[in-house]
């Protein structure tokens, strides 16, 4: 039994605890501020003093139209990640404090990428099907000023994760090792959703991939659809629908969506934890794709229109049994309805599981043998 | 379209990609670095199934009879719309291809690069007002 000043403490403790947590996880992006001056506030896109949002039929605000998210593909998740290997030794030092890159920068970026040929057309002029064949499986990339998709926390990294969640972690399984690991495989259950083809989860699947970045949203009176051509998945989403039962568990949750002037807002909870938050195949993202999600998880998602052209997306995620504080990535998408988004038919990553499988015992089988 | 040209990571100065074309999943799970191959073939049957199309050439042995091989690419869709079909490189076409070798010794490689004996070219149909003239083929 404590004493009643011991008590006195801990629920001081306790409440001050909850004080600077709440804090942390309401840390909050300023919102996205259109204006006819391109700036940081607006990712540099400028709204024409008059333009006016286009309406449905119904008079919702309308964004419908596809949006594919290789636009921002060059823009690793994490700020000074490099995710796919190391960096040139002539690149600058990166600065974890720099969310933009300068205009001069910027403009050198651009004339760099200019001057790259188009290997897919290229090996195509040239007669070069089986190189172009392996030259265009990538989407196209549009280079961009900001540094890193995750704005918030300011340093542009994940958060660290709770004891809870380095747990949860560790019982992840899937194809993609961690540094160093040696894996094995002898069932379904050693693979991850994605490597299964199933999902490749939230917030992962809003994320840019080298490919399949078909994003399309489709509106209807009272709803609002997000089509994700990776992996042939739609989120449906209710506007002003009521929450239902927590017994309800999704791999990417229940939405539910309401209109904050011209913003669409998407609050997504109901999680069936699973699958990883982020993907290895997203630029910057951490290793072995096993960063988990609770049922306790909550995403907020924004879309706001700038123009004909460009929406500001910005996500939300808050997860207080994983994560030590919340984070928000904030990146602009532009309208390409030209972007033809195909079926992705994928089971079981169709032939791989097997493969997989009979790889890994080949390869113990063949250790094995040499020890003896 | 100044904006919307297709560029490497590599491109901007920022990232080297070192992994393999086949990103969907894990290289390493599946092939062996160390077994590196280099066989020619004639295509019998293109599979633009996801998350990655596969190749199956058959390969003359040296005792005459005729091995199967499956070779791994990239992602069919990506492919599509870049105008890359399932009918883009013809049945029949011979090919050398160059890859790396599944772990369990299976006839299953990793596609590294794919070529055509004697340098010759392949134009494909259908790759849109900036492809080749017609004369080419």
């Amino acid at each position: 039994m404590p004493t009643n000043s011991t008590t006195i403490r801990i629920l001081i403790g306790g409440a001050l605890a909850l004080f600077a947590f709440g804090s942390a996880v309401n840390a909050q992006l300023p919102p996205v501020k259109p204006g006819p001056t391109p700036n940081e506030a607006n990712f540099f896109i400028a709204t024409p003093p008059t333009w006016t949002q286009p309406k449905t039929p119904w008079g919702d605000p309308d964004l419908q139209g596809i949006w594919p998210i290789s636009y921002v593909g060059t823009v690793p998740l994490q700020r000074c990640v490099g995710g796919f290997g190391p960096r040139p030794a002539n690149a600058p030092p990166c600065d974890p404090h720099k969310a933009f890159l300068t205009a001069t920068e910027f403009d050198a970026i651009q004339e760099r990428a200019a001057k790259q040929p188009d290997r897919y057309k290229e090996d195509v002029k040239n007669g070069e099907a089986g190189r172009a064949f392996l030259a265009g499986i990538m989407d196209n990339f549009t280079p961009q000023r900001q540094t890193s998709l995750i704005m918030d926390p300011p340093d542009g990294k994940l958060p660290e994760m709770t004891p809870e969640g380095k747990q949860l972690s560790s019982m992840m399984k899937s194809s993609w090792a961690l540094p160093g690991e040696k894996l094995s495989f002898d069932t379904f259950t050693d693979f991850d959703s994605w490597d299964r083809c199933i999902t490749r989860g939230l917030p992962a699947s809003m994320f840019p991939f080298r490919y399949n970045n078909g994003l399309q949203i489709v509106q209807s009176p009272g709803y609002v659809a997000l089509r994700m051509e990776m992996i042939h998945e739609s989120r449906i989403i209710p506007l002003n629908a009521p929450p239902v039962s927590p017994a309800i568990k999704e791999w990417l949750g229940v939405s539910r969506g309401h209109w904050e002037g011209s913003t669409l807002v998407v609050e997504t909870t109901n999680f069936k934890p699973g699958a990883s938050a982020t993907n290895t195949g997203v630029m910057g993202s951490p290793p072995g794709n096993r960063f988990p999600i609770s049922e306790q998880m909550k995403m907020t998602e924004r879309f706001t229109r700038l123009n004909n052209d460009f929406l500001i997306y910005t996500i939300t995620v808050d997860d207080p049994v994983v994560l030590t504080h919340s984070w928000t990535a904030r990146f602009p998408l532009k309208l390409d309805n030209s972007f033809q988004i195909l079926e992705y038919a994928c089971t079981e990553d169709n032939s791989m599981i097997p493969h997989w499988i009979s790889t890994s015992r080949a390869e113990r089988e063949k250790a094995a043998k040499e020890q003896h | 379209m100044k904006k919307t040209i297709s560029l490497s990571l590599a491109a901007l100065g920022l990232l080297v990609p070192a992994l393999p074309i086949s990103a969907h999943h894990a290289f390493a799970a599946e092939f062996d670095s160390n077994k590196p191959v280099k066989l020619q073939g004639t295509v019998v049957k293109i599979e633009m199934v996801n998350p990655h199309a596969w190749f199956h050439v058959n390969v003359k042995e040296a005792d005459g009879t005729t091995t199967e091989w499956m070779i791994e690419g990239g992602s069919p869709n990506a492919l599509i719309r870049h105008g890359f079909t399932k009918s883009s490189i013809p049945i029949g076409t011979e090919v050398i291809f160059e890859g790396y070798q599944a772990k369990d010794g299976s006839h299953r490689a990793n596609g590294r690069d794919i070529t055509f004996p004697g340098g010759k070219k392949i134009f494909l149909g259908s790759s849109g007002p900036e492809g080749p003239p017609p004369d080419a083929k």
